[in-house]
């Protein structure tokens, strides 16, 4: 245990955890990760690189969930955790003991080589010693033959700080990973979608994901051009999130604009066209009715890629049904809009053999076998929603917050401390020093006897610079 | 300003960068301290064009210079050159430096000047206060790791240079002076790269609604602050100073250079439209 603290409290340690991290995630970002590339990832399994298999079985492309990067990640944050409790301890300490004079501080002080001799009496050394700690911009306490002097007292607790909020970072960020979720939901136009799992068309979930709210998206209107200065969001859906009859929430959602509500944090990822259609059965009364989801596709030669999905009755397939809605102009371009009086072309292979296929407007039908028909009852547009639930994520902003101040004042605002004895003689008032820096400013000594000397030259006395002694970096 | 005005005025920061370099490098080879006050001349002078043509390019394309890899390096190559404008002020003597930045400011503009140069607009996406902070931080740091990467080098230069070399070395501020001005650039650098990536993760939220995703732009830029890190944690708790403080000030660049500009180029990435145009 006592080796292994040793080992945490080590600054090679922590810097070669630093490294070890820096090489491996800068190594794994060759090879194509599962989640951020599952296209590239799909075709470099197939690609015959002798690489593939032996960085697939040590899980390289799944490289963020690697027992190795966690392993290092955790090891680094349990060094720096010791690192920031060692700091905590140093930095209490010194602040409780600023000022004081322990007697091995005496001693010491006593037994130093003088940094200068002032020639003069004992108060006008007190008086260029005043003026010297002013120029330095330290506080000054003095005593008959101590003088306490320091600066930026509150920079000692800089770098526990900032190494704290480094560790609650880690922390908050691996917790916030178990247990966040994200998906892709689709949401007609005009209609609700119950925000539970089995709504999502993708989940991407931690192993203890947060619970579903069962609140309904719904998507209230839809702005086809929308422009906000001089940025061009294009087609923009407004959403609403709704708890029974009551709306909790309602918003245009476009990029930098995402709808927050609750625990959830929705985002535009992309829009389509949705078909709802109704299915009747022999005697005209609905069996059941859906939006079929219809993307854009430049490929397509309709201007969008095909839904299809099979008509059952007790089991026994009807029909296999495709849906698209032919969106190009007449000019064959692909406005990516609902098209003005739009119309969905659906073709179906019947269970008796035959194909239909014909083009319907809004309200229009269209046979199927056994005297079923399918009947169009609106197209219109949907969006596909990122839906984030994720607790951590103020929380890390906050702990970025801590971090950032934290190092500000360790860096910016560095502690420094001195004292001074100053011992009467014939030959003139000896001062000598100890300094404590975090810095360790090596020219914080030579900054301290050209104060003395400028301070001296101002209240025109003099000073011998032919003792020198050295103060001490702590 | 027009595409060709701008073109033009660019063109003339690019030819008095390139004559500042040479003379930079002239007065150090034949150690002549006038030509080199010159070289700083033709550096601070082709300043104002640059500006003037990024300004203008601001306001005739409605976004600052951060979309497409003409706008991003040439305003790196305006950071270079501001860095050295910045610690010549502070520190005369270390007018010297420009032996380095000047032919990377010249290089970088010059290469930016190869890309097309068609006004991107800004997108849905871009189109955040988050996305300014971002990009000014990442400016700011590369600035300063840019000043930092030169201090260095003039700290190894005084610290190695012997014989007549020497003598000019000695007019440079005292080493320990260098040391710790090296140690205060990589300290703000490190902490305006560090507000970099925060603003970057908060844009990220509120843009694709999540905050990280290891996309290869974000895990370098995050190496490079891991680097600087390790850099600062060595300085301060190992002691490295002086001459292996000024290595490591060096050798750390070039990984912040790859995550800024290399990244792009070099990975399939969403962030890297920025650069590549999209």
């Amino acid at each position: 245990m006592n080796r292994l603290m040793r080992l945490a409290r080590s600054p090679r340690v922590a810097i070669a955890l630093i490294l070890g991290i820096s090489v491996y995630t800068g190594a794994v970002t060759m090879v194509p990760q599962e989640s951020l590339f599952p296209v590239e990832h799909a075709q470099w399994l197939v690609s015959g690189s002798p690489f593939v298999r032996p960085l697939v079985a040590f899980g390289f492309d799944r490289a963020y969930t690697n027992p190795v990067f966690l392993l290092l990640a955790a090891a680094l944050a349990f060094s720096t955790a010791v690192c920031s409790w060692d700091r905590t301890r140093t930095s209490l300490r010194l602040w409780q003991g600023r000022g004081t004079v322990a007697p091995a501080l005496a001693s010491r002080l006593a037994s130093r080589t003088p940094l200068t001799t002032i020639l003069g009496d004992a108060q006008a050394a007190q008086d260029v010693v005043g003026e010297a700690m002013s120029s330095l911009r330290m506080r000054r306490r003095a005593g008959a033959t101590l003088t306490y002097a320091e600066r930026g007292a509150i920079g000692l607790f800089g770098s526990p700080l900032f190494h704290w909020a480094l560790v609650a970072l880690i922390v908050v960020v691996a917790l916030g990973q178990l247990t966040r979720w994200e998906g892709l939901i689709g949401v007609t136009q005009g209609a609700a979608t119950n925000e539970v799992a089995s709504s999502f068309g993708k989940l991407n979930q931690g192993p203890w994901p947060a619970p579903h709210t069962g609140w309904q998206l719904v998507v209230t209107g839809v702005e086809e051009d929308m422009e906000r200065g001089d940025v061009h969001y294009g087609v923009v859906p407004t959403v609403a999130v709704m708890s029974g009859q009551e709306v909790l929430a309602e918003a245009a959602v476009y990029p930098n604009n995402p709808l927050r509500e609750g625990p959830l944090l929705i985002h535009l990822s992309d829009y389509g066209l949705a078909v709802r259609v109704e299915v009747l059965d022999a005697e005209g009364r609905s069996q059941g009715s859906s939006s079929r989801l219809v993307d854009f596709d430049d490929a397509a030669s309709s201007g969008t890629r095909p839904s299809g999905f099979d008509v059952n009755d007790a089991g026994s397939k009807i029909a296999s049904v495709s849906v698209e809605v032919p969106a190009r102009d007449l000019d064959g371009m692909l406005p990516r809009l609902l098209p003005p009086d739009p119309v969905a072309a659906v073709s179906a292979d019947l269970s008796d053999g035959t194909k239909v296929s014909r083009r319907l407007g809004r309200g229009e039908e269209m046979p199927l076998a056994q005297g079923w028909q399918l009947k169009v009852t609106d197209i219109s547009y949907y969006a596909r929603l990122s839906v984030v639930r994720d607790w951590s994520v103020p929380w890390i902003y906050a702990l970025l917050l801590v971090a950032t101040a934290g190092l500000v004042l360790a860096i910016l605002v560095p502690y420094r401390a001195v004292w001074l004895r100053l011992d009467e003689t014939a030959d003139g008032v000896l001062v000598r020093a100890v300094a404590v820096q975090h810095r360790k400013d090596s020219y914080f000594q030579e900054a301290l006897v050209e104060a003395l000397k400028q301070a001296a030259g101002a209240a025109g006395v003099e000073v011998s610079e032919t003792a020198h002694g050295e103060g001490e970096r702590a | 300003m027009s595409e060709y005005v701008e073109i033009v005025v660019m063109w003339a920061a690019v030819t008095l960068y390139a004559a500042s370099a040479v003379l930079f490098v002239l007065g150090l080879v034949f150690r002549r301290p006038a030509l080199i006050t010159a070289g700083l001349w033709a550096g601070s002078i082709g300043m104002l064009p640059h500006l003037a043509a990024i300004g203008g390019r601001w306001i005739r394309v409605g976004h600052g210079p951060y979309l497409g890899f003409y706008e991003v390096v040439s305003s790196y190559s305006l950071m270079t050159v501001a860095a050295l404008l910045l610690i010549t002020k502070r520190f005369p003597a270390l007018r010297i430096a420009g032996v380095v930045v000047m032919p990377i400011a010249f290089l970088l503009l010059g290469g930016s000047m190869l890309a097309p140069k068609a006004g991107l607009e800004i997108t849905a996406k871009l189109a955040s206060w988050w996305l300014t902070i971002h990009v000014a931080f990442a400016k700011l740091s590369y600035g300063a790791f840019v000043a930092a990467m030169v201090l260095g080098v003039v700290y190894l230069f005084r610290d190695r240079m012997t014989g007549r070399a020497a003598a000019l070395a000695k007019k440079f501020p005292p080493e320990a002076e260098i040391d710790d001005l090296t140690f205060r650039f990589l300290a703000v650098g490190f902490i305006f790269l560090g507000i970099m990536i925060a603003a970057g993760a908060i844009w990220a939220n509120e843009a694709w609604g999540r905050y990280w995703a290891w996309d290869p732009i974000e895990t370098w830029s995050l190496i490079s602050w891991l680097v600087y890190a390790a850099v600062l944690h060595a300085r301060l708790t190992l002691g490295w100073r002086d001459r292996r403080f000024a290595w490591a000030a060096v050798a750390a660049l070039p990984i912040v250079l790859f995550a800024l500009i290399g990244v792009p180029v070099v990975y399939n990435s969403i962030h890297g439209a920025y650069l590549t145009g999209y």
